[in-house]
């Protein structure tokens, strides 16, 4: 991962998702849902924030398939699917995704741990699921 | 509307262009040198006369623009360091014809330079902002190609725009480019070669993408009555506009702040889109043009596509003539010169020395600038309006 997520704010929402959790900060002030996370809110700018477990639901708004890469650590991993989605409560979050997800797709965030090419990378993926079997 | 105050008394002169290439052994500051060097050698002013320094660049950290003042031994009363990315060089126009204006300095060096070879692009990727670094990198989405993707799709998604369409951007500019001397890229396109090259990030293919280079751009700010004294041949600024952070509650990315702001730019210029005779589009991504076009008002909100499909947008062809000397599409895109590529050509262009093909009878034109994508978007959108002096 190089130095990916070293940063000790950036850690709040990556060890988390290690466990399977959204957490993001949520203005106490004005209840607004902050992503990416920041220490002052951009709406009312208050620094009373905290973090939160977050809705798994999000829409997906665009996806795209990388077949180009800097990073030698990526490059094994092409093609690499990517999404933009739009979590349930606001915010855009860009991740990765898996290849069949089209605009539209209600979809659920989870996180599985990928060994690719002999080492392994945490990725945060989405899954396809249907209403139904959000309801299991 | 917002009334601003005119840029009157301001010329913008002797564009210069120095050293495009895909490697180099110089540092960053050998191409400010250079343009420094260029931009006397043309005006034929002297080191004395700079008063002000206004830099654009990725690459010159740790330095910044005082800095530069000890490297090239200029004593200024004036620095500006202009970190937002393709969207700079139209602003280092505006902050410098206030400092004109006001007095501050005599005359403003404006220069955008960058090294962007080899590992350059790689270093600069995974540290270009805090949101990139620890919320967009992680997932292999590092570097603009991954977000203007997704944009494009979206866009694709909304207006109806084909490849096609983009096609056609990347088509005309490039037969634009054949007779510019400095384009990287002057090999003739063909639509079918545009649609068959290999993908990058879907729906991205390889045309659709600038490649980074290194180069260095510059032009000079100073007063009418100066440029008139040293025979300078120049623009003046009828308009222009910059916003940060417009349309913030788009979810994805669908128009720049050109939208926002191009009205009042239009009002302070006393004109419209139908009087100008180019358009120098930001052109990281031909997507990124189809929303200069909107929002400049060439065309309706997600009209861009029926637009591309019915004008021509060739140098002489009787419709928008767009991105003259070839754009970043063609001539490369050294960083944060990028942006100063189009100001520079629309001096070019109203000021009749063109680098290549001349827009007949032009005398007013328009130039976009975009840029600085944080998270998910570029975030900075700036434009001017730029006509002959000499008029």
């Amino acid at each position: 991962m190089g130095t990916h997520g070293k940063h000790p704010k950036f850690s709040n929402w990556w060890d988390p998702l290690f466990r399977g959790q959204i957490r993001l900060p949520m203005c106490l002030s004005c209840e607004h849902t902050i992503y990416p996370p920041r220490e002052n809110c951009p709406l009312c700018l208050s620094d009373n924030l905290q973090w939160l477990i977050n809705s798994n639901l999000a829409t997906v708004l665009a996806t795209t398939t990388l077949h180009h890469s800097f990073e030698p650590e990526f490059q094994r991993r092409l093609p690499l699917s990517l999404a933009l989605l739009e979590l349930e409560t606001g915010p855009i979050v860009i991740a990765n995704g898996l290849p069949a997800l089209a605009p539209g797709d209600i979809v659920v965030a989870d996180v599985v741990k990928e060994t690719a090419g002999g080492f392994d990378v945490p990725v945060f993926r989405v899954f396809s699921l249907n209403r139904q079997s959000l309801h299991k | 509307m917002q009334r601003i105050s005119s840029y009157e008394g301001v010329a913008v002169a002797v564009p210069v262009t120095v050293e495009y290439c895909k490697s180099t052994e110089h540092g960053t500051n050998w191409f400010i040198g250079r343009v420094l060097e260029e931009l006397l050698r043309e005006s034929g002013l002297k080191k004395e006369n700079i008063g002000g320094l206004a830099l654009s660049s990725y690459s010159n950290a740790p330095d910044s623009a005082a800095v530069m003042a000890e490297h090239f031994g200029l004593e200024l009363d004036w620095v500006c360091d202009l970190p937002m990315g393709g969207a700079s060089a139209v602003i280092a126009l505006k902050r410098a014809a206030r400092a004109i204006q006001c007095g501050d300095a005599e005359v403003v060096a404006c220069i955008g330079a960058d090294r962007l070879a080899g590992k350059d692009f790689k270093k600069l990727i995974d540290n270009f902002s805090s949101f990139s670094r620890d919320y967009v990198n992680p997932y292999g989405a590092a570097g603009p190609n991954a977000v203007f993707a997704m944009i494009t799709q979206y866009y694709m998604g909304e207006t109806g725009a084909t490849r096609e369409d983009f096609g056609s951007i990347c088509v005309a500019q490039r037969e634009s480019a054949l007779r510019n001397p400095i384009s990287l890229l002057r090999k003739s396109l063909s639509i079918q070669e545009y649609l068959a090259a290999p993908p990058i990030a879907d729906p991205l293919h390889l045309f659709d993408c600038v490649m980074p280079c290194c180069g260095g751009e510059g032009y000079l700010v100073m007063s009418e009555e100066l440029a008139k004294s040293t025979g300078q041949e120049y623009a003046i600024i009828k308009g222009a506009m910059e916003t940060h952070n417009a349309f913030s509650q788009d979810a994805i990315q669908k128009r720049g702040g050109w939208e926002k702001a191009s009205g009042a730019m239009y009002n302070q210029a006393g004109l419209g889109p139908d009087d100008m005779d180019f358009l120098q589009a930001y052109d990281d991504y031909p997507v990124i043009v189809m929303m200069q076009l909107e929002g400049l008002g060439f065309c309706n909100p997600g009209e861009a596509s029926r637009f591309v499909r019915t004008t021509s947008l060739a140098v002489n062809g009787g419709g928008l003539p767009l991105n003259t000397g070839g754009g970043q599409l063609s001539i490369g895109q050294a960083g944060a010169a990028g942006g100063f590529l189009g100001v520079n050509e629309a001096i070019r262009q109203v000021t009749k020395r063109p680098l290549g093909l001349q827009v007949m009878g032009a005398t007013t034109g328009i130039v976009g600038g975009y840029g600085y994508v944080n998270y998910d978007r570029g975030i900075c959108s700036s434009a001017a309006i730029l006509q002959s002096g000499a008029l």
